[in-house]
């Protein structure tokens, strides 16, 4: 069994009944600023010991279930009304993470604070879907020339959106990692593929559940610097257990779609540690039969690095070594995100900003 | 309690039961610690084997400025969106990040930003953004006897529409500070502190009572929306039901979390007690409005 509280605490819920005043100070304090306190709570409230907690714990749980079942029901409002935006443009629509959890009302939804909406369209579509969507009330946040190019060019999202009114924020994906990077998922697979689901009486598609859950590993450990976000690693922990509980040959097909979409390694990454963190219950034939896969050093350097960045510090007291592996993990994470050419431009243009934005 | 033994206290951080929440605090400003000790003097410290709602830690913000210029800052787990202001203003500081965490994360209850008193057990919400008299008009009744539920946040649950008290020090702005010095000389003051973003504040010390009777909920019997007018009044307004649910709806800062029980639980307060508009010239004729409303 772990030390870490946290640790422990998203493992095994009932354990929560045990811990002492000084823990839960320090627990709070890290799982709330990562969305891990509906976790929390949604844990404590399945295994029945919400009610043996300390009061300050239960009235901060009972507020964190009042905003998670908000946010569930905002994401669903949301969802419909991007539709209607889209209902003159001839396009698939289809909704990615929290917004997918939502509309199909997965177990990985109940206890998730975030109220972002995300979705993907074929990227041809995506001027008469920007276009759409700009009607609607959905504008560009502000970004200067390059950062404009960047996305457009290199990225597999637009630009982020924000509602004028409602200050919703949306991600208009084509693809799910971005176009410089060195894997290239079938993004045509993702939507030939994806899964009808009905929004109060409007059509859309989901990812089918392998493909969801290959975009969640890919997001974190390809294209994520995996700083303080095991969030993520319990939204994927969630996922497999549901998706591999009612589909016998879940495991097999997530091993295919993972060939088609190039993500032997970050799915391996992704079950390594969530089955040594989490104790996700990862058959060992799958990992085995997982390819490519990271190569013996490789793994050894991340098994030093990953645990020590992934899991919430405090915020005032972040050990050096916590420290350390996210500052190498964020460098990895642009490396695996552009060509190194691309990366030395990139890295030399966003310094030359930095520095004329402190001269003033 | 003896200065010394908060003191300590206090640096190495302390639960604080502010009703109805625990807030841990630690600091070691000195302006700060004797704050606390004259504004929270009468609310109970408790051990360390209680778990807080709420961390703040206040102090010195570093870096080279603070040779020419000391600042305070107010820490919580996540970038507050505040920024430090001059070390002798902590407790402004401190209190601003307890309302922001009270504010933003509490969803137990639906939140008017209103003061709340009470006399006989019958409460009266008085709504309004700061500077328009919500917390002088309390300070005012508080001193004439009534009870001190809450200076800034009405928190009704939704189903009873029941008031949980929230009493902390009562922040009083500008010329208020003068006026309510003037209608309560007894009534214990901090010192002003100039220059604030929000021009002159200062806090009126809750009493022990307030503090002893925070555990018991009120029922609202009525919704004052105050407005000073030198040269109007006294007079009350009854509101429209339409005007009144909208007013309050406004003045809710977390109504769209609440969704459908919210709606109703304001459409519930609209109908079931008089809201009015209160136009007063000066303390004496607002507090005379005020004890009318309850009878």
């Amino acid at each position: 069994m772990t030390p870490d509280p946290l640790l422990r605490s998203l493992r095994d819920p009932a354990s929560m009944a045990t811990l002492t005043a000084v823990d839960w100070t320090g627990m709070m304090q890290r799982a709330r600023p990562r969305a891990l306190l509906g976790k929390l709570a949604r844990g404590a409230a399945e295994a029945g010991v919400t009610g043996l907690l300390p009061a300050a714990v239960q009235r901060q749980f009972a507020s964190v279930d009042r905003l998670c079942a908000y946010n569930d029901e905002h994401l669903k409002a949301e969802a419909f009304l991007t539709l209607h935006a889209l209902r003159e443009v001839d396009t698939p629509v289809l909704f990615l993470k929290g917004a997918a959890y939502a509309l199909l009302d997965l177990k990985v939804a109940r206890g998730r604070v975030s109220s972002d909406v995300d979705i993907l369209v074929p990227r041809d579509r995506l001027p008469a879907v920007e276009s759409a969507l700009g009607g609607a009330g959905w504008l560009g946040v502000k970004l200067d020339a390059y950062d404009q190019r960047y996305y457009r060019e290199w990225m597999h999202e637009l630009p982020p959106l924000q509602h004028q009114y409602r200050a919703t924020v949306m991600d208009v994906h084509h693809t799910i990692l971005p176009l410089s990077g060195r894997i290239r998922p079938d993004a045509q697979a993702l939507v030939r593929d994806a899964v009808p689901v009905e929004v109060t009486g409007r059509a859309a598609f989901v990812l089918q559940p392998a493909d969801m859950v290959i975009h969640a590993a890919l997001h974190l450990f390809q294209d994520g610097d995996l700083a303080e976000r095991l969030r993520e690693l319990v939204d994927l922990h969630e996922l497999v257990g549901e998706f591999a509980a009612t589909d016998t040959a879940f495991w097999d097909t997530l091993a295919g779609r993972s060939r088609l979409h190039q993500a032997g390694r970050p799915l391996y990454y992704a079950f390594h540690f969530a089955r040594r963190l989490l104790g996700t219950p990862v058959p060992d034939r799958f990992l085995g039969g997982l390819s490519p896969r990271p190569g013996r050093v490789a793994l050894a350097v991340m098994d030093t690095l990953v645990p020590a960045a992934i899991v919430p510090s405090l915020p005032d007291r972040v050990p050096p070594g916590a420290a350390l592996a996210r500052w190498l993990l964020f460098i990895r994470s642009h490396w695996l995100r552009m060509p190194p050419p691309l990366l030395a431009r990139h890295l030399a243009i966003k310094a030359w900003d930095a520095l004329r934005r402190r001269l003033g | 309690m003896d200065f010394q033994v908060l003191s300590r206290r206090l640096a190495d951080g302390v639960q604080l039961a502010v009703p109805p929440f625990v807030v841990r605090v630690t600091t070691s400003l000195r302006g700060l610690q004797q704050s606390f000790h004259n504004l929270y003097g009468e609310f109970d410290l408790l051990d360390d084997g209680e778990a807080p709602d709420f961390v703040i830690r206040v102090s010195g913000t570093g870096g080279p400025h603070r040779f020419f210029r000391r600042q305070a800052m107010a820490f919580i787990d996540t970038p507050p969106p505040y920024t430090p202001l001059p070390e002798r203003m902590a407790p402004i500081m401190f209190e601003q990040a307890l309302n922001w965490c009270v504010a933003t994360r509490t969803f137990t209850h639906l939140i008017l930003h209103a003061a709340v008193v009470a006399k006989n057990g019958r409460a009266v919400i008085v709504p309004g953004q700061s500077g328009q008299g919500k917390s002088t008009l309390c300070a005012a009744l508080v001193a004439r006897g009534w009870r001190h539920i809450s200076d800034e946040f009405a928190l009704m649950d939704p189903a009873s529409l029941a008031i949980t008290a929230h009493p902390r020090p009562i922040s009083l702005k500008n010329r208020s500070i003068a006026v309510v010095a003037a209608w309560a000389p007894d009534m214990a003051q901090s010192p002003a502190y100039e220059g604030t973003p929000k021009g002159t504040i200062g806090y009126v010390r809750p009493s022990r009572a307030a503090v002893e009777a925070a555990p018991e909920p009120v029922v609202p019997v009525a919704v004052v929306f105050p407005r000073f007018d030198p040269a109007q009044g006294p007079a009350f307004d009854p509101m429209g039901k339409a005007a009144a649910f909208i007013a309050l709806t406004a003045c809710s800062v977390n109504y769209r979390e609440f969704g459908q029980a919210g709606f109703d639980a304001i459409g519930r307060l609209v109908d079931g007690n008089p809201v009015l508009s209160a136009t007063y010239p000066d303390t004496q004729s607002a507090v005379a409005l005020l004890e009318q409303v309850v009878g």
